[in-house]
């Protein structure tokens, strides 16, 4: 049984967003609402597609994601990339993280899986 | 039928006779069949009084009319996606290889941002649905002023307009 | 280089006008993403992984230091204060937010610039030879051809719907630095037999999923018709190039399909309905244009200097980046001067809004004002004085550009990849970046002389891994990033597709291979011998057992 949760851009400057239900989006992935089963994702992909604020955003999408040391981890690498931001070796790329969401994803390193 | 023809907003006069329909009784009725249809029926069809349009699919090419053209008053270019650029090739054949001065028109999934381009290629009708009107087609027109290559219309590419001062 | 006169200018305003309007048609709701997406598209604006990335034309590479200098301000105000130089001779930026876009569009049309047909189905940037105007071997400068070739491709009506992308390149002679081999249409200058000056006309050539190298569809033509014959060639792919498959609609695929004797008689069919009358290019146009490439007033110089030698002699850091970077210059007593943007462990093609900054106020003091960005991702100072090239090395040293490395192994051209790209199945740049450490180390104790390596982090091959002596494709198995290597491609005059070596290797495992291969060639390579020589000689098998022996 997977879980998911809804990802897209933001219209106004391409931010990677996630759904956190309510009609809210977040950029972080850790503010996400996660769904356990391929039904109820649909329901939820529906409810942000309908975002009021629809306009805002471009196309929405689910993605796979699994828990880890209560943080949420999107499956595929591409996902992993997308919410963490280039995994390249310059400073001025990184996303900053959150002050609510420092011990989500402590090193670069861990990030980096091996490149 | 709604078409802006020539920049002005007109009537359709033809209709669109189907594959299976039977062309109309009243032979001054203006009609549009497809390739196959003109192939098949050729001598029928030029028996009428009304006007004689043919539909070019994107995989059709005005050759396969070219011997007829006398005959014919008007050809429709379908795009069934705005992406499917044959139909620019198309009209510029019929201008320029055979000389039409019928009327072009494009049907189909066309958008606003190709206006320019249909009309540098020679059509000069399209048919307007829900999201295209006529002021869109006026604004269009009016978008560029300036052209680095010759194509249908009369506008002259800037090498030319550079050499003439 | 070319200037805009009065119609340019007016031309790319009302494009920023145009494009500024459908923003504010998107941003209030009115347009669609489905409608809006060609739109911007044809403005060269995508949405990647973490943000918009805005790719802006540098026709056929060449910038003024002024144009540099609006680049660096675009990425310092509206971006993170760093550009991506490509391997289309243009720069993108990766962190634009769609609401600027139109301003930034009239920032680079104020210094004569845009982002038109950098994406899309339509005839990009036409590239050339990053020494056009200064090689010693061209017949005439390509880039006055190339600019010709801009101008009737901008807008063109009846080729903004291809089936899809198309890709012009020109180069001057018979070296060929522009890849013109793997373009849809290359173009060498020729001269026929009595002197006349004209073209060899090539098409269906091309990289990502097909590689294919282009096949000669005319072996002169003389210059006025250019126009003519790109255009008979663009009418037959516009209508017979394939559409059901978009990995099979590029003018190669037809080319292949139709052959090049039928393809031959239906381009010069086409041809003989247009060639004489509008399209032929008109000789005060072509003298126009013609006196923007006119050579600068170069000073009467001595060939050698005495002092270059000594300078050379007494710093060996300085010696060893003219071997690299500095190629020959047709004008005695001056120079090439390569400036890599490849600093060991670096992001390939990266420069800050400061480098580029700097390139502009050299360019300035020694190289007539003016940059070429290169199709490997560096850049160029084509017109320095030999004299000058000490002075030149030491402010390059200043800003972190002058890496010894131009032509050599550590030389990487790397696409953005999965870091950036939202079509790409593997990262790019962090492999090139551990790949230039440690081929750098190897590259300390032996030289390893010229080795282009390629990397692509998707079978889009913008990375040109096909054309790499070693090339690198990322793939994605198993939602695991793998990397397969081929080895023997090149992108000159003597053009190859590399050779796939054996199964891809893991992200873990990828650089030691490349190791594997550069250490058995440094093993066996004779006096002398490059590396796309030694490959030629001994072929895929002596590498092959070496590497999956060692893994």
């Amino acid at each position: 049984m997977g879980m998911y949760v809804i990802t897209a851009n933001r219209l106004s400057d391409g931010t990677v967003i996630y759904y956190t239900g309510a009609q809210n989006w977040s950029s972080w992935i850790a503010d996400a609402f996660v769904c356990d089963s391929e039904e109820d994702t649909a329901a939820l992909l529906e409810s942000a597609s309908s975002t009021k604020t629809f306009c805002d955003i471009v196309d929405p999408y689910s993605i796979e994601v699994y828990r880890e040391a209560q943080t949420i981890k999107p499956v595929r690498y591409r996902e992993a990339i997308r919410a963490r931001g280039p995994s390249t070796h310059t400073s001025s790329t990184e996303k900053p993280m959150p002050p609510a969401a420092e011990n989500q994803d402590a090193t670069p390193d861990a990030f980096l899986n091996g490149l | 039928m709604t078409l802006i023809k020539n920049g002005k907003k007109i009537e359709d006069p033809f209709v669109t006779v189907s594959a299976e329909d039977a062309l109309p009784v009243d032979s001054t009725q203006a009609i549009i069949v497809d390739v196959e249809r003109w192939q098949n029926d050729k001598a029928e069809i030029m028996q009428r009084a009304g006007q004689i349009g043919i539909l070019l699919e994107p995989d059709q090419s005005p050759d396969l009319i070219a011997a007829d053209l006398a005959n014919i008053d008007l050809f429709v270019l379908n795009f069934p996606v705005f992406s499917d650029g044959r139909g620019f090739s198309h009209a510029r054949r019929l201008r320029e290889t055979y000389g039409f001065t019928g009327e072009i028109r494009a049907v189909g999934h066309i958008i606003r941002d190709q206006f320019l381009f249909l009309h540098r290629c020679g059509v000069n009708a399209i048919t307007l649905g829900k999201h295209l009107n006529e002021q869109d087609w006026d604004a269009a027109m009016d978008e560029f002023s300036l052209f680095y290559q010759n194509a249908v219309d009369t506008r002259h590419p800037l090498m030319r307009l550079r050499q003439s001062g | 280089m070319y200037r805009y006169d009065e119609f340019d200018s007016a031309f790319v305003n009302q494009r920023v006008s145009q494009f500024k309007n459908q923003v504010e048609r998107r941003l209030d709701g009115e347009l669609t993403e489905d409608e809006f997406k060609p739109l911007r598209l044809m403005n060269g604006l995508y949405l990647q992984l973490h943000a918009y990335m805005l790719r802006v034309a540098i026709p056929y590479g060449v910038l003024s230091s002024t144009q540099m200098r609006q680049l660096a301000h675009i990425a310092r105000t509206y971006d993170k204060d760093y550009g991506h130089f490509t391997t289309r001779q243009n720069i993108q930026y990766n962190w634009p937010k769609l609401k600027d876009v139109p301003q930034i569009l009239q920032d680079l049309a104020d210094v004569e610039m845009h982002a038109i047909q950098t994406s899309g189905n339509c005839i990009r940037n036409v590239t050339s030879d990053q020494y056009a105007g200064v090689a010693a071997d061209e017949i005439e400068d390509p880039r006055v051809y190339c600019e010709i070739l801009r101008q009737w491709s901008t807008l063109h009506p009846e080729f903004a719907f291809l089936p899809r992308k198309f890709k012009i390149a020109v180069a001057g002679g018979e070296q060929d630095r522009a890849a013109v081999k793997f373009h849809d249409i290359g173009i060498y200058m020729r001269r026929s037999d009595d002197g006349e000056i004209g073209f060899e006309i090539l098409a269906g050539g091309g990289q990502g999923r097909t590689p294919m190298i282009a096949q000669t569809v005319r072996a002169f033509l003389p210059r006025k018709h250019l126009l003519s014959y790109v255009e008979a060639i663009l009418r037959v792919y516009n209508q017979f190039g394939r559409r059901d498959n978009k990995y099979k609609a590029r003018i190669k695929i037809l080319l292949h399909a139709t052959g090049i004797e039928e393809f031959r008689r239906q381009v010069e069919a086409e041809w003989e309905q247009i060639k004489d009358g509008e399209y032929d290019l008109p000789e005060a146009e072509m003298q126009r244009i013609l006196a923007y490439f006119a050579p600068p007033e170069y000073e009467k110089l001595d060939a050698a200097g005495r002092d270059f030698e000594v300078h050379k002699f007494e710093n060996p850091d300085f010696a060893q980046w003219v071997e690299h970077n500095v190629a020959g210059h047709k004008a005695p007593g001056y120079a090439i001067a390569n400036i890599s943007l490849k600093p060991v462990g670096g992001i390939p093609g990266d420069a800050t809004s400061e480098q580029m900054d700097s390139v502009a106020d050299l360019a300035e003091r020694f190289s007539f004002g003016e940059i070429r960005v290169t199709h490997r991702q560096n850049l160029v100072l084509a017109d320095v004085k030999q004299a000058d090239l000490l002075a030149l090395y030491r402010e390059l040293c200043q800003h972190g550009l002058a890496t010894p490395n131009h032509g050599t192994v550590t030389d990487i051209i790397a696409c953005p990849g999965l870091d950036y790209c939202s079509l790409a199945n593997a990262r790019s740049i962090p492999v090139s970046q551990r790949l230039s450490e440690k081929l750098h180390e190897i590259a300390r104790a032996a030289d390893i002389g010229d080795l282009h390596l390629n990397i692509s982090g998707c079978i889009n091959a913008c990375g040109h891994h096909h054309v790499g002596a070693i090339g690198i494709l990322g793939v994605d198995r198993r939602g695991e990033e793998y990397y397969q290597i081929s080895l023997g491609g090149s992108a000159f005059e003597d053009a190859s597709v590399g050779d796939i070596i054996g199964p891809a290797f893991s992200a873990d495992t990828v650089v030691s291979a490349i190791e594997t291969i550069v250490r058995h060639y440094l093993e066996i390579r004779t006096d002398g011998e490059r590396f796309i020589e030694t490959y030629r000689r001994v072929g895929l098998t002596p590498f092959k057992e070496k590497l999956y022996d060692a893994h």
